[in-house]
């Protein structure tokens, strides 16, 4: 009975904590305000290859009997 | 979503690359999370059945994108040190308004992966920031900033070097319209490998043109067999060209459910949303898996002539291309004032069967089949096909138009006064909706509401069913 009534509590206290995070939009709070900042700062640094650097060159011959 | 990637990375080791992946490239890192508010706004305000259908809808999507992410990032060069897989020399890459279709008779020796439809396309609807810095990458080298956003923020994630490296080869393709030629150009530059370009006339129905995109086509399958040494295989290919037959045989089903009663069971973003990247990523299990559901749902609410949107005043047809960063209007219209978006332009492309009688038949109408893409199929193919609204509202029975004005579609802006005219001439109630695709900045969420209220208020002398709805601010929110 007492391991019955434990495992209400847990869930009590797991649903009024789910509850909270949907009352107070926390879950998109910690989006906006924490988790998409650091994303930014993240990519803004990355280190990333200069593609505009890479050689060109078309290669398609268009007619063959003028090569 | 965790058993999709273990399911489509064949091990739970596929979480890994999903996680360097995610901390790689910024179209990921800073749009999955979101993924719950993307769900959020676009079944808000559904109620029983719809919000069920849509939910599938929904379900189909992300499943179908998780199976894209982990094959681009189990694959991934750049993640893995630069390492060629066995799968990396097994992929073949294509630009995401490339139909899967075109490559059936491979599958199972060739892995297809649309390259910009999750980098691009799906993050535009989750998290409409991600996509700005792709956008002005692509005029940072100075390139013009007035082609389609689209094919600019395609390119633009080359610039920025945010492209994953899954492929040894790429096919591209000159949809939606010329404006993407321009794409495959800078594509064929930033990648720097074998590149076969498969450009569509923009007059389709010339029956002139027909053997020429056939003859892409064939190309296409040949440029395949060299680089991969697969072999065409007709049976795989009438296998799944036979599925996905069926599968647009349901899709009529539902546009005569949606065209004829009130029980339509999916709304107005969902149906939108799953059609175009059912019929753009080509066949694939999970959508017959959401068609059983989304059947048996439709039939109950036949059966039982269940009223899916008791609240609709007006039920209207959305035109031309719409605005990416805001593909959820229609839950805001009917929440708001009781706009019922029955069907929209997109959904209707892609509207034809492929006979697999003969190899020529087959060929034939998959050729027709990719002609009939989404915009090049009414926007851009021809002012005769996007004038087929008049039919299309009528067959869908709808008394009101959203009529879509993409400020830098070329194509669209040169039949605007034809549309002005046809309306007025027909006394049609036209709202038009003016937007830049993907790009939040030039029309923000917040006007188009206000167009479409001002419009509501003054012409149609309505008054809003929540009032509460009408003006709010949103312009950060994802």
């Amino acid at each position: 009975m007492k391991i019955f009534g434990k495992i209400i509590k847990i869930l009590a206290l797991v649903y009024a904590a789910l509850f909270a995070v949907f009352y107070f939009d926390l879950d998109g709070k910690f989006l906006y305000y924490i988790w998409e900042p650091l994303m930014i700062k993240r990519f803004d640094n990355m280190k990333r290859e200069d593609n505009t650097k890479m050689p060109y060159e078309m290669k398609d011959v268009l007619t063959p009997d003028k090569e | 979503m965790i058993s999709d990637i273990i399911k489509y990375g064949g091990s739970p080791l596929a979480l890994v690359d999903f996680l360097k992946g995610t901390m790689r490239y910024r179209w990921m890192g800073q749009t999955y999370l979101t993924v719950m508010h993307w769900f959020d706004r676009g079944l808000e305000g559904m109620r029983g059945p719809i919000l069920r259908g849509s939910a599938w809808h929904y379900r189909g999507m992300v499943s179908a994108s998780i199976q894209q992410i982990v094959r681009m990032f189990c694959s991934d060069k750049k993640i893995h040190g630069g390492a060629e897989s066995e799968q990396w020399k097994k992929n073949i890459a294509h630009n995401e308004t490339v139909s899967g279709s075109i490559f059936y008779p491979f599958r199972g020796q060739v892995t297809d992966i649309p390259l910009e439809m999750i980098p691009y396309f799906v993050t535009c609807h989750v998290n409409n920031h991600t996509v700005l810095n792709y956008i002005d990458a692509a005029q940072s080298i100075g390139l013009p900033a007035d082609p389609c956003p689209m094919c600019q923020a395609e390119y633009g994630l080359f610039v920025l070097d945010d492209y994953p490296d899954f492929a040894p080869t790429m096919v591209t393709s000159n949809e939606a319209c010329d404006g993407s030629v321009a794409t495959s150009v800078l594509q064929d530059w930033f990648l720097n490998r074998p590149l076969y370009a498969m450009p569509q006339p923009m007059r389709y129905d010339d029956p002139l043109v027909q053997e020429h995109c056939q003859k892409e086509i064939e190309g296409c399958w040949k440029f395949i067999e060299e680089h991969y040494g697969a072999k065409f295989d007709w049976d795989v290919f009438v296998k799944h060209i036979n599925l996905q037959n069926e599968q647009y045989a349901f899709e009529h089903e539902k546009w005569d459910v949606a065209a004829n009663t009130p029980y339509y069971p999916i709304n107005g973003v969902a149906q939108a949303l799953y059609r175009i990247f059912y019929s753009q990523y080509g066949c694939q299990p999970i959508w017959h898996e959401v068609d059983g559901h989304v059947k048996k749902l439709m039939h109950k609410t036949v059966a039982n002539k269940i009223e899916t949107l008791p609240k609709t005043r007006h039920r209207a047809i959305a035109w031309s291309c719409a605005p990416l960063y805001y593909s959820n209007w229609c839950t805001w219209a009917y929440n708001c004032w009781g706009i019922n978006c029955v069907i929209n332009m997109d959904s209707l492309m892609f509207d034809q069967y492929i006979r697999t009688d003969t190899y020529e038949h087959a060929l034939e109408d998959l050729s027709w089949y990719n002609e009939k893409a989404p915009m090049r199929a009414m926007a851009v193919g021809g002012h005769e096909h996007i004038f087929q609204l008049w039919e299309y509202m009528e067959r869908f029975n709808c008394d009101m138009v959203i009529m879509y004005d993409q400020l830098q579609c070329k194509g669209m802006q040169g039949v605007h006064g034809m549309f002005e005219d046809e309306f007025r001439k027909r006394d049609i109630h036209a709202i038009w909706v003016p937007h830049a695709l993907p790009d939040k900045r030039t029309v923000s969420r917040k006007e188009i509401r206000k167009i479409i209220s001002d419009y509501m208020y003054t012409v149609m002398r309505e008054e809003p069913l929540d009032p509460t709805l009408v003006d709010f601010e949103d312009g950060n929110s994802w």
